[in-house]
């Protein structure tokens, strides 16, 4: 008898003594059904998708550091009366740790297909713009640029061969005069910030006894998201936690900052403090918060201001003289960065980091976005040929525009350096827009043909699969010929 | 061959060959589990992938002092399943697994002929069982899992499982023929 059957039988015989005497019988039996055994219908290749399917996705790990986003093991209540339970959540800082920068290397093309990438942000064209629907977004715009410079939502994102108006711009031709790139590398590593697990559902429960509005909330499933913590003191802060990006944001709680009825007088330049000391609050705040600043470069304030707020000359608008625009706030950028490389955006603007100075206060009026700087990487086939990255460069990326050669102006631009361009994916089947940082060269633009030329650099992507999308491989926007050549103001 | 344990270790700290070498010991198990609980081939392979993804997903979450890895497992397979038929069915109806249907019309139970005979007989006595005397047999007959991992997955003591299993088992004996019986509780085991 085989040594199962008799397994199988002795246990059996544990259950019910009295079939040990119909052990003949049991054993033919027995064999019958194994005979009869039923297919499963198991499928190998059914097995072998799946573990491709689940290893394509990223791992997560144990991180048993604690950071800005690590969540409280206890929820504490304080009940005072039926409608007056309080849910107070306490967020743990370690403090012990000296930085939470890090990388995790995963699998080649782990972040499936670039196909979908668009320039600058999914919805405002700015690099370093904030996540789609958020608050942040509008707290901390910048300044709308000039319709004499060129901008990420001039030229909108919209795919090649299309036609728009434009706003007057002049045509402009880019001319390398660098010298020869070498470009060796058959792969360059992409990244993509680590979010917090989402889908917590502690606090739904704990808030099942808590009714709101006469509704019963626990009776939902689901977890919380985000929340706002407000500071109702004079200058205080409204700080917004969103769990499921790992984004936290701090706000002017705008009812304690100014009166509503209170006027101002419009600022001067010579209101703006000097650099040193703009930094100098923004380092203050950001070390008196705790805020962890191992992922982030070397800081600088924000001049955009400066050109934009520029006057035109009355000889081309024929316009009353504008006064030069001084900005409530001025920011210091933390520029992000990622293995030693800073991040810019598809405009060649360093972006992380944003901390506004209420200029009128001389106080941190705005910080966005504080995340850990925790990412992975993943490995994408790079372009070689040099010759067609400096031919995308000299179409002028964002910033080229055809047309009649007449009045076009020669930009020069040099040697570019090595960057991270930050790059919003889309994924329709998924219905969501990944932010991911991709190697690039940074070519520096050399002459800038007027003062109201925007372009500090020209940069390109160098991974591969970007550059084959119709958004770079097909060229930039066309204008209509008839607006090439002369602003449209009168 | 690294033992289970360096493996799960290995996995959390994003080892990936660690989790193909753990699902390669689990995917038929969970999969056959799964597939006596539902008897139809494509449902068992969506409800396999979606506890598989689960498994993936929420890896960290697992603490080896909690329990064996498989009862775990079982236990995201187990819930897989519940909440596919619960989703089938209306509120009202308390459907566990595929017993809670009516068999003489699922052709996906009829299309196992060699159990045909065996399920439309079984099937009325495992009907007036709980579902969680169910779960306690279909576990250990079908799913073949020890007494301590049946424990784990429905969060009960091993000794209650035991003397569930051996009531139920007793109850079943008495109301089924012998045949029946026998047929039934040996062949989950042989299979």
């Amino acid at each position: 008898m085989q040594k199962n059957i008799k397994d199988l039988l002795d246990e059996l015989y544990t259950i019910d003594p009295s079939l040990q005497e119909h052990e003949a019988t049991l054993i033919r039996l027995v064999e019958k059904i194994i005979a009869a055994k039923p297919d499963t219908r198991f499928d190998r290749a059914f097995a072998e998708q799946l573990k491709t399917e689940l290893l394509a996705q990223p791992l997560r790990v144990n991180d048993t550091r604690t950071s800005f986003f690590t969540w409280p093991k206890s929820v504490l209540a304080v009940a005072g009366s039926a409608f007056a339970v309080v849910l107070v959540v306490a967020v743990v800082v370690n403090q012990t740790n000296p930085g939470l920068h890090s990388v995790v290397t995963l699998e080649k093309g782990a972040f499936g297909s670039l196909a979908g990438a668009q320039t600058g942000s999914p919805a405002f064209g700015q690099g370093g713009g904030a996540p789609l629907g958020s608050r942040e977004a509008m707290s901390s715009m910048p300044a709308s640029p000039s319709p004499m410079n060129a901008s990420d939502s001039a030229v909108g994102a919209t795919g090649a061969g299309k036609m728009m108006i434009a706003a007057p711009y002049y045509g402009y031709t880019f001319v390398y005069k660098g010298d020869a790139i070498s470009l060796t590398e058959n792969e360059v590593p992409v990244y993509r910030r680590l979010k917090p697990m989402s889908g917590r559902t502690d606090l739904v429960g704990a808030l099942s006894s808590v009714r709101f509005g006469g509704m019963n909330i626990g009776s939902f499933g689901g977890g919380l998201t985000s929340f706002d913590i407000a500071d109702d003191s004079t200058d205080g802060y409204m700080i917004n936690v969103n769990l499921r990006e790992g984004i936290v944001s701090i706000n002017q709680n705008w009812q304690t900052w100014y009166s509503p009825t209170e006027q101002h007088a419009p600022l001067a330049a010579s209101d703006v403090p000097a650099d040193e000391k703009l930094l100098a609050i923004s380092e203050s705040f950001l070390r008196d918060h705790g805020v962890d600043m191992s992922g982030y470069g070397a800081p600088s304030v924000e001049q955009n201001w400066r050109q934009y707020g520029q006057p035109m000359p009355l000889a081309e608008t024929k316009m009353a003289e504008q006064q030069i625009y001084v900005p409530d706030s001025i920011s210091v950028i933390y520029p992000t960065k990622i293995n030693d490389q800073e991040v810019v955006d598809t405009g060649g603007t360093k972006t992380g980091l944003r901390v506004s100075i209420d200029i009128r206060k001389n106080k941190v009026s705005n910080v966005w976005p504080i995340q850990d700087t925790r990412y992975e990487s993943s490995a994408y086939a790079a372009e070689t040929d040099s010759a067609r990255i400096i031919k995308l460069a000299e179409q002028g990326m964002n910033y080229g525009y055809y047309g009649d050669a007449k009045g076009r102006k020669e930009v020069t631009f040099g040697t570019p350096s090595r960057v991270l361009v930050q790059q919003y994916v889309y994924n329709e089947k998924l219905s969501v827009s990944t932010e991911l940082f991709v190697p690039a060269l940074s070519f520096p633009v050399l002459n800038p043909p007027n003062e109201y030329f925007y372009p500090k650099t020209i940069i390109v992507p160098l991974a591969k699969e970007l550059l084959d999308t119709p958004m770079y491989g097909g060229g930039p926007i066309r204008t209509m010929e008839a607006t090439i050549d002369k602003p449209m103001v009168k | 061959m690294l033992n289970e344990s360096t493996l799960i270790a290995a996995v959390q700290s994003g080892d990936k060959d660690a989790f193909s070498a753990l699902y390669e010991q689990y995917v038929k198990q969970i999969y056959t589990f799964i597939y006596y609980k539902t008897h139809h081939k494509e449902t068992a392979e969506d409800i396999t992938s979606l506890a598989f993804m689960k498994a993936y997903n929420n890896f960290t979450t697992f603490d080896p002092a909690k329990g064996p890895f498989s009862a775990w497992l079982y236990r995201i397979a187990r819930n897989c399943v519940v909440d596919h038929y619960r989703a089938k069915k209306p509120v009202s109806m308390d459907i566990e697994d595929m017993w809670d249907l009516d068999i003489a019309n699922n052709e996906d139970v009829l299309r196992d002929v060699h159990n045909r005979l065996v399920f439309e007989d079984v099937q009325k006595y495992m009907r007036e069982l709980s579902a969680e005397q169910r779960e306690v047999i279909t576990m250990r007959i079908w799913g073949e899992l020890s007494f301590k991992e049946i424990a784990e997955a429905l969060g009960k003591s091993e000794g209650s499982c035991k003397m569930m299993f051996g009531r139920t088992i007793a109850k079943l004996r008495e109301q089924m023929p012998l045949t029946m019986f026998i047929a039934f509780f040996l062949g989950g085991k042989l299979f």
